[in-house]
């Protein structure tokens, strides 16, 4: 199979995941007992039962439940989230408004994640046993269980606090795409990176120690090829097969850490709108919160798998 | 006047002027409680209880949210209560905003649970004891546990309302100590302590004074001629310096506040952050100093014309019939400025209402309590280049009608009318001791403005940015994030000369006319440990709300300083009086007196506050009392932690409720 | 005058959590310019560890401790990495047991022999590929073009193993290791590969170390062989002299191990017992638990290499050694075995000298 067609059936098998990803998220919060407007009505006997059904159809909680659903996610194809109950504006505009945010944290947390397990883990592998290695290691499994929000105060305590590197709030001026914006990432970014980075630089390191005894990086070696081009084109390849499974798996953890990072830091994205919106029980914001992440996750999966692809072509035969 | 009509709009009223003094925006129309909470659970009363005893140990569920040192505070008080063995306290904490939709409930009262919860009074002695126990405030701001005493409401109405206490200040003062007594005895509330207001500024910040509220955190320090208070912006010299011959203008302060700004239209917002960057862009007729003392401000100068002793039957003729909905609302569509007192919405299917046009008229025949005429500046110029007229003051003030700040603001207005382009008369229903203040308590916007918008739709949210005649005008509002105020070039006292456009000024000629800081950064930043960090970062230059233990670190560092002004906000701990076994009034005067409050201020807030030894702080006892010694001396034994006398006062009501379960 | 490869006295010990293991005891052989010579023993004797060792591809725990590999008299073990590494590749080629996992499976196969050849010769890359497609086509694969830039794992075992041979000559080497190239492969398939690297020797003039386990193999297609046991050498021969003269009893029990289709006694006749725990060795000779003729000295001497007419310690030039206590002290029961040459019906063998 090509690759373009091996692609072209991952999107294709994309559609079904985010349908019940829509009935899930609907689910959830449509199908639990009490819809919103049943717990406003429940606590206050001043409301007629004529502005409970108009409360029902504002916030779109009358009628059977798969019509419901289907005009939700009519909605929802469309873009439109619905409003915030507290104050009636539209979701949408807040969440695209957040995304682009919590996006560049995580990406960030990626590269930084990427940059630091990629030449740690390759480094380990060759020097297996050595001090360097067993140093990454320690390393790795620290990051792996300091708490992210902890990691994160522990940061802006010494960076920003003691040392006054860098700042404690988020560039709230400064566009996205602003260089001086990489500043005030770095700290989030490393909080949001660090786990991953020590899985990932875990998952490398083990790849790359069982491909390095493959046998054709003996045959490699034999055919008198440079070390480099043995560990950096032959090995890394094939190690990095392992390494993009984890990171479609990682990538939850990073939507998920979000969320603590974001509130730690102050971030304006998704994850500190999401707690909000769960403390103010915004059900549309968190419900939309909910969908744009999801089909977040999925497409990091879509994508691992096309990566994947692209560096093991056995897997396009599968 | 009741807020049966609002309660029917599913939303809640929130006394501006007792708005709530924490890190929370109160939501105007949230969900309320916390799915399936109360409605199933055994109350904390008792009754169920088998044991032998019959009574105790009594089953006891605080409720609180909000700041951490307020749960803690519970804690302490739900450990002093347990460790007598007369009850088993449980202590459950909610988010503050999904507290405040718990709370005010009007089923609230029905769970028999003790809420603890904090507010900020006013220089209005009222606002300390009407708010909490008024029957009118149940299911409203902040009558929690549904007290219901008439003779109590009668009482609070009497010392604000009535020809009587609205021409004797000294009657006044009587009635409220008669109040506070009354309470004492009473003990359906527990006063904690009285908050300090604090801010934290660091070196480049000079002259900075913290208002006793914090609403009034920034425009009152950046420029209130009325107590000689301007603040600027040097970084050059140490902290703490803060001579006007020394005075720098230009810069810019940043400033890091706890809560997204949840509207710019003032009465359609009632969280204290709205206030607080609604201060800086608005302005009103008067303006208080910090004694609470009332100076005009837009208007040159006002006068009560007037005093008619009228109660609201006087509207009678004015009224219209309405009908009430079967919930007991009124149903009208109009705002009702007043409601005949003989009729209950609750049990008539029909009652008599005043609205606002019938209101005019009234006014206009002479059917009113008070009489104010304000006769506004000439020449004062809005942030859009308009000047300002009588009409504006006029369309502001119908502005508030149906708003968020509807029932504090129409429980005393009657009406206001415009007499020319500059003079405006504004009428008071009743004689209102508190009128002097209450009556101009609006903040004028642009009649302009207000034509074009939905009500509610003065935000830069919805499109629309705010124009008043403040000292600084909008610049720039990122939800959630920050927001940027430049100084107004045409601001009307620069203009005019602060000597020359307050009669009342006696301040120095250095005092500047206008604000020395030429623009105002607000980054909305709501963990308090990164908000304190941003400040020690250098990030911000001021902000509030920093943990009572963190204030002592900046205390104690050279580059900062820390503001604290005694402040009108309280902590109260309510019981549930309408819940066996709550309706027995020694079981209230026994956790009363094991409420540790000297502790709670001592250990809880590390020193940063006032134990309430009488329900009144310092900024309300100008008019809320004859003689505050003496009440104290009444009133404190009352209040005092005092296991012995709790103890007996329980075993006597075990002896009691043992023989007849 | 020196042989193309001479290896002498080469030792090579694993260091494990077990012990120490010596996987090649002293090992001496050599193998001339364009002749094919074979290395066979059972699993673990040491021939893979052997013919790595000309490559130094030992990788920890394994270490070369001891001897010399010369390539046309230089010792490539004292060579640095780099020189070492223009040797590789580029003068001896390497084919292995399987043909598969010598591939990289995430880059085609057509690339990794161009890579070589890039890298070696110094063609440019367009260049490397029609010189890799023109090998793919030499070893036997269809319509190499396409194939050049077809995956590992679209291969089948026998493509796989062509294409290392293509790999292996693609530099015109003078000495290719191939490493048990045919025991991943089925009977036929092996016969056909057995018979290219035949061709192909002979083509490209280039000498062959063959190691392999099967006797059969080794007598299709060497001039001389070596028979390890224990990782020691215990007999050197002219491929026809090993047949029909085996001097050593293990090559002798070896013999009876060549499976023999139509074979009326059991398929495959093994010797009994089981190589011997490489960590520990059996004292005195290697092979004297397992040997039918053991006697009490072969517990306690260990016999060396020698001339087996003479008795004399042997050469790297002796064509004919073996390590048998019998040519030096004499054993009292002597080497009671006979070779009897069977009808040849093996297809395996035909063309096979020992069975004409």
């Amino acid at each position: 199979m090509s690759l373009r067609r091996f692609v072209l059936r991952r999107a294709l098998a994309v559609i079904p995941v985010l349908f019940g990803v829509s009935v899930v998220t609907f689910g959830l919060f449509h199908l639990t007992p009490g819809d919103p407007v049943s717990q406003v009505v429940a606590l206050n006997p001043d409301v007629s039962a004529a502005e409970e059904a108009r409360l029902r159809e504002r916030w779109g909680v009358s009628g059977p439940v798969w019509r419901r659903y289907l005009e939700w996610l009519s909605n929802v194809l469309v873009g439109d989230f619905g409003r915030e109950i507290r104050t009636g504006r539209a979701v949408s505009g807040l969440v695209w408004r957040r995304l682009p945010e919590t996006i560049a944290l995580g990406l960030f947390g990626w590269v930084f994640a990427v940059a630091i397990a990629i030449p740690t883990g390759i480094y380990a592998a060759v020097n297996k046993g050595k001090l360097g290695d067993v140093a990454s290691r320690v390393l790795a499994l620290s990051g792996v269980s300091l708490p992210n929000f902890w990691l994160g105060l522990l940061l802006i305590l010494v960076f920003s606090l003691y040392l006054g590197l860098f700042p404690v709030l988020p560039p709230s001026r400064l566009p996205l795409y602003h260089p001086e914006t990489l500043r005030y990432l770095l700290l989030p970014g490393v909080t949001i990176g660090t786990a991953a980075a020590a899985s990932l630089m875990r998952v490398m390191r083990t790849s790359m120690v069982e491909e390095l005894n493959a046998e054709y990086v003996t045959a490699a070696r034999a055919r008198g090829l440079p070390e480099r081009t043995v560990v950096f084109k032959h090995v890394l390849r094939n190690s990095l097969v392992s390494v993009v499974t984890l990171a479609a798996t990682l990538t939850a953890g990073i939507v998920a850490g979000s969320v603590v990072v974001e509130s730690v830091f102050n971030w304006p994205g998704l994850g500190s709108e999401l707690v909000r919106a769960i403390n103010r029980r915004e059900v549309n914001v968190v419900m939309a919160i909910t969908v744009v992440t999801a089909v977040a996750v999925v497409l990091a999966n879509f994508l691992a798998d096309v990566l994947y692809a692209v560096l093991d072509p056995r897997i396009r035969y599968d | 006047m009741a807020n049966r009509h609002e309660a029917a709009d599913g939303g809640r009223r929130l006394d501006r002027r007792n708005l709530l003094a924490t890190i929370g925006a109160a939501g105007t129309a949230g969900f309320a409680g916390c799915g399936g909470q109360g409605a199933t659970e055994p109350s904390g009363s008792a009754g169920s209880d088998s044991d032998d005893d019959g009574l105790f140990p009594l089953s006891v569920r605080l409720e609180t949210g909000g700041k951490d040192e307020r749960i803690r505070m519970v804690e302490l008080i739900a450990e002093s209560l347990q460790q007598t063995g007369y009850f088993e306290t449980e202590v459950e904490t909610y988010e503050w905003n999904a507290y405040l939709d718990r709370v005010i409930n009007p089923t609230y009262r029905e769970n028999g649970y003790l809420p603890a919860i904090g507010l900020s009074g006013t220089f209005n002695p009222h606002s300390f004891c009407n708010v909490i126990h008024n029957s009118a405030n149940v299911g409203a701001c902040c009558n929690l546990t549904g007290i219901s005493d008439p003779e109590l409401d009668e009482l609070l109405d009497s010392a604000r309302y009535g020809i009587e206490v609205a021409e004797d200040a000294d009657l006044r003062a009587e009635t409220y100590d008669e109040i506070w007594r009354t309470l004492a005895e009473e003990r359906y509330t527990s006063f904690t302590h009285f908050s300090v207001a604090t801010a934290v500024t660091d070196a480049a910040v000079h002259g900075f004074a913290t208002w006793p509220f914090q609403e009034g955190l920034f425009g009152y320090a950046l420029y209130a001629p009325q107590d000689e208070q301007v603040a600027w912006i040097d970084r050059e010299r140490r902290a703490g310096d803060a001579d006007l011959a020394d005075l720098v203008t230009g810069g810019t302060l940043t400033g890091a506040i706890s809560t997204n700004p949840g509207s710019f239209d003032p009465p359609h917002s009632s969280d204290t952050t709205s206030t607080m960057v609604q201060n800086l862009l608005f302005e009103g007729l008067v303006v208080n100093d910090a004694e609470g003392n009332v100076h005009p401000w837009l208007a040159e100068r006002y006068e009560l014309r007037d005093v008619r002793d009228v109660d609201r039957t006087a509207y009678e003729e004015y009224m219209r019939v309405v009908g009430t909905t079967a919930e007991g609302a009124v149903d009208a569509d109009e705002q009702v400025i007043a409601r005949h007192p003989e009729d209950d919405p609750a049990a008539d299917d029909e009652v008599r209402v005043l609205l606002p046009e019938d209101a005019r008229e009234a006014a206009a025949d002479g059917t009113y309590g008070m009489w104010f005429r304000y006769e506004l500046h000439e020449g004062v110029e809005f942030h859009d280049g308009s000047e300002l007229t009588a009409e504006d003051v006029v369309a502001s003030y119908e502005y508030y009608e149906n708003s968020a700040t509807a029932p504090q603001t129409f429980d005393s207005v009657l009406a206001a009318v415009a007499v020319d382009d500059h003079v405006v008369d504004v009428y008071a229903q009743v004689p209102d001791a508190e009128a002097e203040r209450e009556l101009p308590g609006i903040y004028v916007l642009s009649a302009d403005q207000i034509a074009d918008v939905e009500k509610g739709g003065i935000d830069p949210r919805e499109g629309v940015t705010p124009i008043g005649t403040g000292p600084y005008e909008f610049g720039e509002f990122v939800d959630e994030e920050y927001l940027e105020v430049s100084r107004f070039d045409d601001y009307w006292v620069e203009s005019r000369g602060v000597a020359e456009a307050f009669a009342w000024f006696d301040g120095p000629d250095a005092f500047p006319d206008g604000p020395a800081i030429d623009a105002v950064e607000v980054e909305v930043v709501p963990d308090d440990a990164t908000r304190a960090g941003a400040l020690r970062n250098g990030e911000v230059d001021l902000t509030y709300d920093v943990a009572s233990g963190t204030l002592e670190d900046f205390d104690d560092a050279d580059d900062f300083v820390v503001h604290a002004v005694e402040a009108g906000g309280y902590d109260y701990l309510q019981y549930p009086v309408n819940v066996e076994p709550w309706d027995d009034p020694r079981l209230r005067e026994a956790v009363n007196h094991l409420v540790p409050r000297q502790r709670i201020v001592d250990n809880v807030l590390n020193g940063w506050a006032e134990p309430a030894w009488t329900p009144i702080p310092r900024i309300a006892r100008g008019a809320g009392t004859a003689d505050y010694d003496a009440l104290e001396a009444t009133v404190k034994p009352l209040n005092e932690y005092d296991v012995e006398r709790a103890e007996e006062l329980l075993e006597e009501m075990a002896a009691e409720y043992g023989e007849s379960p | 005058m020196t042989a193309l490869l001479e290896v002498e006295d080469l030792t090579v010990r694993f260091h494990t959590d077990e012990g120490v293991v010596t996987a090649v005891d002293d090992l001496s052989y050599r193998v001339e310019a364009a002749e094919t010579f074979g290395v066979v023993g059972e699993s673990g004797a040491g021939k893979s560890v052997a013919a790595r060792s000309v490559l130094g591809l030992i990788d920890r725990p394994g270490r070369i401790e001891r001897g010399e590999v010369r390539f046309k008299g230089e010792d490539l073990l004292s060579m640095d990495e780099s020189a070492l590494r223009s040797v590789r590749g580029d003068e001896i080629g390497m084919v292995f047991q399987d043909a598969r996992a010598a591939l990289n499976p995430v880059y085609a196969v057509g690339e990794q022999i161009a890579e070589t050849i890039e890298h070696h010769m110094g063609y440019d890359p367009a260049a490397a590929k029609t010189r890799a497609i023109r090998l793919l086509d030499r070893v036997g694969i269809a319509d190499p073009e396409a194939r050049y830039s077809e995956y590992p794992h679209e291969f089948s075992g026998g493509m796989c193993q062509r294409a290392t041979i293509a790999m292996a000559l693609s530099c015109e080497p003078d000495l290719i290791v191939a490493d048990e190239p045919t025991t991943a492969l089925d009977v036929t398939v092996e016969a056909r590969i057995l018979e290219l690297l035949d061709e192909l020797a002979d083509e490209f003039d280039v000498a062959v170390q063959l190691i392999t386990h099967d006797l059969g193999v080794i007598a299709g297609t060497c001039d001389r062989a070596m028979v390890m046991y224990a990782g020691e050498a215990v007999e050197t021969a002219p491929i026809e002299d090993l047949y029909y003269d085996p001097k050593h009893p293990y090559t002798a029990g070896l013999m009876s191990a060549i499976p023999r289709i139509g074979d009326g006694r059991d398929r495959l006749r093994t010797i009994p017992g089981t190589t011997p725990d490489p960590v520990d060795p059996p004292s005195g000779c290697r092979f004297h638990p397992r040997c039918p003729f053991a006697e009490e000295a072969c517990t306690r001497t260990h016999p060396s290499l020698v001339d087996p007419e003479t008795g004399e310690a042997a050469t790297l030039d002796d064509d004919r050694a073996a390590a048998c206590l019998e040519y030096t002290e004499g054993l009292s029961g002597g080497l009671d075995y006979s070779v009897e040459v069977e009808e040849p019906r093996d297809e395996r063998a035909g063309g096979d000298p020992a069975d004409e």
